[in-house]
């Protein structure tokens, strides 16, 4: 009888130290947790922020204000100036020499290689 | 006496601590039990110490270590408010959330109320003392917002500090990237990001979810054409002395590529904002449209059956109805086809082919094309039409022309572009829809393409000339509109305020693209010869416009002027 009471109090201590040690490591594993996931909220919130940042500096009338004070020599396309395929073919590539149609080929096969 | 030898036997003793004190009471010299007594009860204590050792553990654990999570019984993490991005067509950032500080005093914990006073209001950025002694002077309390939003660097300098009671609290702020330009569409919130206005307030709960990083309410709207547009209505408006404006793009299956209105608001700042700046003229306004409304009159004519492009309608005089007289602005003062009628923009001829047709006709082609019920938009601004209680034939006659009926500029396009889209209903919308909704035919192909070749003969030789773009196959038709000035009617000739429009779309064989821009008040000048009607102002905004997004819109050009059917019903001289 005081043999089996010693041996379950034994049981009992070493199930209680074990359970003990579980629970405060289940603890430190939840800080750690906590801090990983508190890691990637900053990091989430600053990538919010510099997406912001990047959207603003994209704002269509500062690369506007941007491209007149950087690049005085270019200007916006014309809608004239852009041609479909068949137009193109149309109006300027029948018109021209034997020549330059081989040049503008020799120059659209570049383009496409 | 002699003591009896006891033989104890540990396995016949009974396990029981009274057993023992029985027993030493009995012999109490006995050395054995002596011993065995003293080491259970050494057991025992131990026992005890270690339940007390684990107790004051506890005590501690509960009491010292769990008290430093104080506050978040007040306010935790979950009551902050996280909402989603709002992004274009194109995925281009329009409205987010950052995360910053929010400032709470603790009032019960402050020592020397003064002092704190004192020392806070010294930083600069901080409110006045006496709003700060406003929110602290209740020592009972023990939450108090002090500051929302806290720059980092004030932040920083307030912690230096030290003072008892002040604490911070993470949070998340509204920004809206592209500040005024899609102000009315988005709106904006209160300080807890709670949408107030616009789709910040339709889409509220949507928006607000605890995954915020990977959801996103994608808008049908396009940056680069809302900014283009709004440039060129400013522009509009600063030239021609404008009160103000507004401007739609729409496609033709219904969605909206961009509104503006003008004046707006910075959605980021709306304290140096009037009420005035926050009203949406494109949804929440409403407004007699003029001889834009000519466009569904020639729809409903030839829809109906009752009249064909070639129906002579006599305008040589104006019609006198009681005291009332409907007239012509540079009139041709003779009968004039239906053609004609739309072309030269004939008041009195529309009056006469809404007269055919009759009111009830009429009304129930404004009831198909939604013109007499509230829109349904993703917006919570949305004016309903203001239509004559009893439908007369002389409301009819002035209905024809764009007068007797008030209705929003969006509700207008929605109309003209159901027309002319090959007479499918539409429904315009913010939000790119995901199903298709079943079509309603409002009108058939045949009059949607007469009413486009109708509109291309305005830009053609009619009141819109100067909005035309060459080599592209536009259409379109302005109207002027005197602004009733409440029971004062319309003003005499000296004070009256003009509504100038214009609404068109492009290519005209296939219509993908509608737009309806409107001037308020605009004035004339030396450019434009003193005039201040549509075609003298609205047209031209309405011409940079469009020169411009025909560069990313191709489909839009031409390279030949085809001969339109209505052609022979035109007298050009």
């Amino acid at each position: 009888m005081r043999k089996l009471s010693i041996i379950s109090l034994c049981v009992i201590v070493v199930f209680g130290v074990c359970v003990s040690g579980i629970k405060y490591q289940v603890v430190f594993l939840r800080k750690s947790l906590n801090k990983i996931n508190n890691e990637i909220i900053k990091i989430t919130d600053d990538l919010r922020l510099y997406n912001a940042e990047w959207s603003y500096l994209n704002n269509p009338k500062r690369l506007e204000e941007l491209a007149s004070k950087y690049l005085p020599e270019m200007r916006p396309i014309e809608y004239k100036q852009i041609l479909r395929y068949n137009e193109f073919i149309k109006t300027e590539y029948e018109n021209k020499t034997d020549a330059k149609r081989q040049a503008f080929d020799n120059l659209l096969n570049s383009l496409i290689q | 006496m002699k003591i009896p030898k006891l033989k104890i036997n540990t396995k016949t003793l009974n396990w029981n601590l009274f057993n023992e004190f029985a027993l030493w009471k009995k012999y109490p010299k006995n050395d054995l039990l002596m011993k065995l007594l003293h080491r259970r009860v050494v057991f025992v204590i131990v026992c005890v110490c270690i339940v007390f050792i684990g107790i004051l553990w506890r005590l501690m654990n509960v009491m010292v270590i769990s008290s430093c999570r104080s506050y978040n019984h007040v306010y935790n993490r979950e009551q902050i408010i996280k909402k989603a991005n709002i992004v274009d067509r194109n995925g281009e950032l329009l409205a987010t959330s950052i995360a910053t500080s929010s400032c709470f005093v603790d009032p019960s914990v402050v020592l020397d109320l003064n002092d704190t006073i004192k020392k806070l209001s010294k930083i600069p950025g901080m409110p006045k003392p006496d709003k700060i002694r406003h929110k602290l002077k209740d020592s009972n309390k023990h939450f108090v917002w002090l500051m929302r939003h806290v720059h980092p660097t004030l932040e920083r300098q307030i912690m230096d500090m030290g003072l008892p009671g002040i604490h911070f609290q993470k949070d998340y702020k509204r920004i809206y990237i592209h500040g005024n330009l899609f102000s009315h569409v988005i709106g904006c919130t209160d300080i807890d990001c709670n949408g107030v206005c616009g789709i910040e307030k339709h889409f509220n709960k949507e928006l607000i979810v605890s995954d915020f990083n990977n959801k996103k309410l994608k808008l049908t709207l396009d940056l680069k054409i809302q900014s283009i547009i709004r440039e060129e209505l400013e522009a509009g408006i600063k030239k021609f002395n404008a009160k103000g404006g507004n401007a739609i793009l729409i496609k033709t299956n219904g969605e909206i590529l961009a509104m503006v209105s003008l004046p707006d608001f910075d959605p980021n700042n709306l304290k140096k904002h009037s009420n005035d700046d926050m009203f949406n003229r494109n949804t929440l306004g409403v407004f007699e449209q003029g001889s834009i409304l000519k466009v569904i009159t020639a729809a409903i004519a030839l829809d109906s059956g009752s009249s064909t492009p070639g129906s002579i309608f006599d305008a040589s005089s104006p019609i006198k109805v009681g005291r009332f007289s409907i007239t012509d602005f540079k009139g041709k003062n003779r009968p004039l086809t239906l053609s004609e009628a739309i072309v030269f923009s004939s008041n009195i001829a529309c009056a006469k082919i809404a007269q055919k047709f009759g009111v009830k006709t009429q009304k129930e082609y404004f009831k198909k094309l939604g013109l007499l019920d509230h829109l349904h938009l993703e917006v919570p601004e949305v004016g309903s039409p203001l239509v004559p209680k009893e439908w007369t034939e002389l409301s009819g006659m002035t209905i024809a022309y764009g007068y007797g009926i008030a209705l929003s500029p969006l509700q207008v396009l929605t109309a003209i572009t159901s027309i002319t889209n090959g007479g499918i209903k539409i429904e315009p919308h913010f939000v790119i829809k995901e199903k298709n909704t079943p079509q309603v035919r409002v009108v058939s192909k045949e009059t949607s393409k007469i009413v486009r070749e109708l509109m291309r003969g305005v830009v053609l030789y009619g009141t819109a000339r100067k909005a035309s773009v060459n080599d592209v196959n536009m259409f379109g038709k302005t109207g002027t509109a005197y602004k009733r000035k409440g029971r004062k009617g319309y003003g005499n000739h000296s004070n009256r305020d003009r509504l100038t429009s214009f609404v068109g779309g492009f290519p005209m064989d296939n219509p993908q693209y509608m737009l309806l821009v409107s001037l308020d008040n605009p004035q004339g000048d030396k450019t434009t010869f003193g005039y201040a009607t549509a075609g003298w102002n609205v047209a031209l905004v309405a011409k940079n416009i469009i020169s411009r997004l025909v560069t990313w819109i191709a489909d839009g050009r031409v390279n030949e002027n085809k001969q339109l059917s209505i052609q022979k019903y035109l007298k050009l001289q």
